[in-house]
Order: C-alpha cells, then structure tokens, then sequence
C-alpha cells in the first residue's frame, strides 16, 4: 500500500511538471508593458487583452532546482515560467529571469510597450500600433516591424532596423544607435519632417531628399541633414554615430 | 395678462431668461393661481434634477491629441500670412458703397464703430498671446513629465516655439538631459540646451551631464559642443573618461584630438 | 479675454491665428462631448467624434462666416454623430437604444439620476436631443433654431411642450 501511495505521488509530480502551462496575465487597467531581459525577446500580438508568456522548450528547470523558485535581479519567478511580473499602478513590469534561452510574449495589438535588453539579447517588436519603446543596452540588435505608433529605440552595439505601417502622425519618433546601423522603411506617401544625422557613418536613402546644409551654420554632428517629405508631418529623428543609416521605401 | 394662464412661459421664467417686466406679470399672475403655481413647482422639481445631473468629463487624452492637431496643422500652414482682415472689410464696404451711394455715410460710421471695436480686439489679443506663450509652457512642462519617452520627446521639441526661453524652461530640460531613464530624451534635450550655450547655467548643465553620462552618442555630442565654445572646465571630466575603461576607444581618440585646444 | 466673443475669436482663427483655437476647445470641448456622450452613452466615441469636430474647426475655418459659433459647432457635432451612425448602419433608434444603455452602465449614478435618465429615454429621440442642447449645453432658442433650421418662436414652444411631457414622466416615475 505504502509502496502505491509513492508510486501515485510520483506520477502526480511528474504529471505536474510535464504539465508546463504558458503563463497569462490580465492587462486591464494596464497602460504599459515594460519588459526587461538580458536574452532574447520576441514581442508579438494576439487578440486577447491578456500577459502571454509562452513557456518554450529551453524553459526547463533543472532537476535539482525541483521545488525552489527562480530568483534573478528582477525579482523571484512568480510565473513558473522563469519570468517575474509586477504590477506598479498602471504600468505592468515583466523580467525575464533566466540568462539565456528565448522569451515569447504575446501583447494585445495597441498595448504600449517598453523592452529593455540589458547584455547580448536581441530584441523582435512585431505588429504593434501602439507606442514602443526599445532599448538595446549592450549587444543585442533591435527590430521592429509592422507598426504604427511612435518609436523611440537605442541600441549601442546593434543594429536597429523599423518597418513602419501606416505612420500615425501624434508623437515623434526617435531612432538613435552609437556603433549600429539604423534601418528604417516607410511607405512611400508618409507625411514626415526628417532629421538624419551621423557623425562617421554614411546617409542612403531612395526618398527625394535635399540634403541642405545651411550656409556658415556648423551642424552639431559633422553630418545633418533637415529635409520634408510629402508636404511635412511627424518629426523622424535617425541618428548613428558611428553607424549607416539607411531610409528605404516600402 | 394677468388673467392668463403662464404655463408656456414657465421654463423661461424659471431660467430667469425673460425680461423684467415679464417677469413681473408673471410674478403677478402666480400669486392669484394655484393651477400655475403648481406647475411652477414640478417644473422646478424637473429642472433641478437637470443642474444635478453629473455630467461626464472626457479625459486629459483629448486635450492633448487637440493640440497636436492644431500644431501639425500650423505646420503644415508654414510661414503663410494670413490675410489681413482690413483688405476683407474694404472688399465689403465697397460693394455696398456700389449698391446705394446714399448710404455711404451710415456705412463709414459703422467702420468707424469696428475700428474702435478692432482695437479693442488687438489689445485683448495681445494680453492673450502672453496667455498662450504660458499655455505652451505649461503644455511643454507636463509633456516633459510624460510616462511616454515619444511624449517627453515632443515637450523637449516645443523649445523651438520659444524665443527667450525663462529659467524654467531650461531647468525643465538640463533635468531631462541630467536625469531621464530614455537615452533618445537625453540626447534630444541635449540639442535643445546647445542652442543657448551663451548661457551660464546651460554650460554647467553640459559639464555635469559629461561627467555622468553613459551613452557614447551624447558623450561625444556633448563634447564637441563644449570644445567649440571653448569650454575651459571641460577639461577634467574629459580627462576622467580617458582614465575610465569603460569609455569606448573612438570617444577617447576624440578627447585626445580636442583636449590640447582646452588645456 | 472673457470680453472676447467667441465670434469674435473664431473670425481671428479664420484668418489664420490658429492658437487662438486653443481658447475656444477649452470654452466648449466638454460640452460637446457631454452631448455626444448623452446621445451616444459610449465614452470613447463621444471623445473620438469630439476629437473629429474640432478637427473640422481646424480643416473648415475659413468657411466660418460669422454666424453663432456655438450653432456652428453643434451642427458639426450632430453631423459627425449621424455620419458615425450610418457609417455603422444603425438609426436613431439604435442611438435610444444606447443611451439607454448609458443609464444603466453609470453606476455612481445617485437615484434623482437614474430618475431623470429614465425619464428621458421615455422620450423619443429628436425630442430628447433637443432637451439635451437646450438643458444641457445651454444653447439659446435663436441658435437651437439655427442648428435645427427652424425659426426661435417654434422651438421655443417645441422645448417648452417636451418639458412638460418630460416632467410628468419625471414626477409619475419618482
């Protein structure tokens, strides 16, 4: 009987474990999403106004760590999935926990988002219309597709490269990068005033800009080019300090 | 009147939006009839819940989008004077000068009348430009204080609309330059204060934020600006990030380019 | 500044004193968004469609020609709401509908209220957008004629008859 009872504890246990459920979160009431982490981080939409962390196959713990919590600089791993999630008022604050292996987070189309990556880990922004924020501290790459809201991204070491939707015309948007190149595409007809500056990197571009340096005034970094396309609209900052910049039609 | 019943009038009564004398019929006519005073106090009853109903206030969003709209929209306008409203009223005057010559007389008194009433519309214009520059100030400040880095970025952009910039302003910005988690609001403030480098406290403002500042891009913008004012005090924290290892290799082969012009 | 008309500014802004715009959002968005939010009971439509009546102010200034600003502006509000809702096939009746819903989503509503909004769903809708204009946003007889396109005497009287109905509804309920 006794040798029953352990049997059945252990297939319990084991079913428990295996049972690795994705990680969901109620987002009403929320205003932003600030994700940090130092791997990888994919940010996609779906169409529940719903925290989505998926629980990836990289996502297993280690035998030895069974019944103990993952415990990093965000905090203790209060969603089994190697992720810690506070609420601060209205702005949800998500950490990935673990130093390697990719994070899946699935947000709502107009969440406004914040990711952080703190040491090599890229960062995939796919699909969004409402405000982004991206920040690439160390190595890691930013990229953003598909979106309509204002982005405001930094990377150091990495790339940053933006394929915007339809632009909305509310609020800047501000592409900086210090070694990486800046990759930016925009539909053709997108109403924008452009500032593109770099200090030792090149400008290519198939927009029709007048790069007009305006006489005796020394622009602030060595190349900076002030140019409207379709009429003016939102302010487009780019900048690369050591960097390309490349403005492509989409 | 007095004899009649007031029902059609009481709401107007009620509202007060009758004239005195009116009003005073009424008054007459109520005290002699209870059919009416009767009315008047539902009536009252009606209009009383109307004052205490709460009405819905739409969020501060719809303030801010108003404004961008307008600003894209005096943008978009560019630097287009707008017609002078003299030349409309000209236009105007002439073609009834045109239509009866007779009554050219009443015509010009009337201009007259909107001279005087033009003049009175400018000054009050003029107290309420000093009125919007305050608008715009306040609308700079709170952008600035915005949870969105887009939203700071923007208030930070609203320095163009300034000519002589106050105290606040720059402070406003030097904390943004200083203090801001969002490197792109950094290095945005950063080229909003470099434009008023005669500025004492600006200068500071730059030496400090060389002194603390992390990312190459404005580490390196902020010095070229202080060697090209030939900013002495520069020097030091200068020094320091070629002493320091975690400076990138290119910001120190700019210091050791720049440096023996400050020393 | 409160001597300024808003007449009188809306002329400066169609000359192209665009700022000036700024003074009559703040003198009147919250009225035409209450009246878009009593017609409509839903809050982000009443600030979306406020949001595309000033707008309009912008786009169409030059085309203001010196009439009641406040007549103007709530014809450009009823436009947009009746654009929006056959945009979206639905009548008049769907907008009762609505309001209706409205008075039951407002929970911190007091009980005098709930009364009043009971009452005003009992009335049809033609009749209870005109109590709204007049009761609410304080639009006077002349310029809810000129909104309406009907002469001051008629609405004058159609306001006090809906009153009158409106109250006896009122006090029969309380």
């Amino acid at each position: 009987m006794r040798k029953f009872t352990i049997i059945l504890a252990v297939l319990f246990a084991s079913t428990v474990a295996r049972a690795q459920a994705d990680y969901t979160k109620s987002l009403s009431g929320i205003q932003w999403v600030k994700i940090e982490s130092k791997a990888d981080v994919t940010v996609k939409t779906h169409s529940s106004n719903e925290l989505l962390i998926k629980s990836g196959p990289s996502m297993k713990t280690p035998e030895r760590a069974k019944g103990l919590k993952l415990v990093g600089e965000g905090g203790t791993d209060n969603t089994d999935v190697g992720f810690s999630v506070i609420q601060d008022g209205s702005t949800l604050i998500v950490y990935n926990l673990r130093k390697s292996g990719d994070a899946e987070i699935y947000l709502p189309k107009n969440q406004n988002i914040s990711v952080k990556s703190t040491w090599n880990g890229d960062i995939e922004i796919d699909g969004f219309a409402g405000e982004i924020e991206a920040d690439a501290q160390l190595n890691g790459s930013v990229r953003v597709s598909n979106v309509n809201g204002p982005v405001t991204a930094n990377t150091l070491n990495g790339e940053l490269a933006v394929t915007f939707g339809t632009v909305k015309q509310d609020s800047p948007i501000s592409l900086y990068s210090t070694n990486g190149a800046v990759d930016v595409s925009l539909p053709s007809n997108t109403p924008a005033n452009l500032s593109l500056s770099t200090l030792n990197g090149n400008v290519y571009t198939d927009f029709d800009i007048k790069a007009e340096e305006k006489n005796g005034m020394r622009s602030l970094l060595g190349r900076n080019i002030k140019s409207t396309i379709n009429g003016g609209g939102v302010n487009l900052s780019m900048k690369s300090t050591n960097g390309n910049m490349y403005l492509r039609k989409k | 009147m007095e004899n009649e019943h007031v029902l059609d009038l009481i709401p107007e009564y009620l509202d007060g939006s009758l004239d005195n004398e009116t009003m005073k019929n009424i008054q007459r006519h109520l005290e002699k009839c209870p059919q009416c005073q009767q009315e008047v106090k539902e009536m009252e009853a009606l209009l009383k819940a109307f004052k205490n109903d709460v009405v819905p206030v739409p969020s501060e969003r719809l303030k801010s989008r108003f404004e961008e709209a307008l600003e894209a929209e005096k943008a978009a306008m560019g630097k287009v004077v707008p017609l002078s409203s003299k030349t409309k009223k000209y236009d105007w005057a002439s073609s009834v000068l045109k239509i009866a010559a007779s009554i050219a007389l009443l015509v010009a008194s009337f201009q007259m009348g909107s001279v005087f009433q033009q003049k009175k519309i400018d000054q009050e214009l003029a107290e309420l430009k000093d009125e919007n520059l305050n608008m715009k100030q306040t609308a700079m400040l709170s952008l600035m204080e915005n949870q969105s880095a887009s939203k700071r970025i923007q208030g930070v952009a609203y320095i163009d609309e300034f000519e002589n910039p106050d105290e606040a302003i720059i402070q406003a910005l030097a904390n943004r330059l200083l203090n801001d988690e969002n490197d792109n609001v950094r290095l945005t403030a950063f080229e909003a204060l470099s434009k008023y480098t005669s500025s004492e406290t600006v200068k500071h403002v730059l030496i400090q934020a060389l002194e603390k500042e992390k990312n190459p891009s404005i580490q390196v913008a902020i010095i070229q600006t202080l060697v090209q004012i030939q900013e002495k005090k520069a020097a030091e924290p200068m020094k320091k990030l070629l002493e320091n290892e975690d400076t990138q290799p290119f910001i120190k082969e700019q210091i050791k380019a720049v440096l023996p012009s400050l020393t | 500044m409160e001597a300024l008309s808003d007449e009188m500014i809306m002329q400066k802004v169609a000359e192209g004193n665009l700022d000036l715009l700024k003074v009559l959002f703040d003198r009147h968005h919250k009225h035409v968004y209450n009246f878009l939010f009593k017609m409509s009971g839903d809050r982000m439509l009443s600030e979306d469609l406020t949001q595309d009546v000033f707008y309009k102010l912008i786009k169409y200034r030059s085309s203001y020609h010196m009439g009641s600003f406040k007549s103007w502006l709530f014809t450009i509000a009823r436009n947009s709401l009746k654009t929006h809702f056959t945009r979206h096939h639905k009548t008049f009746e769907d907008i009762g509908i609505l309001a209706y819903q409205s008075a039951e989503e407002v929970n911190d509503m007091t009980e005098n209220n709930a009364h009043l909004q009971n009452a005003l769903n009992r009335l049809s809708p033609e009749d209870r957008e005109l109590i709204f204009l007049n009761r609410y946003q304080e639009i006077r007889y002349e310029d809810l004629a000129e909104i309406m396109g009907s002469t001051p005497g008629a609405i004058k009287t159609k306001v006090c008859r809906i009153l009158k109905k409106l109250k006896e509804i009122y006090l029969e309920t309380i």
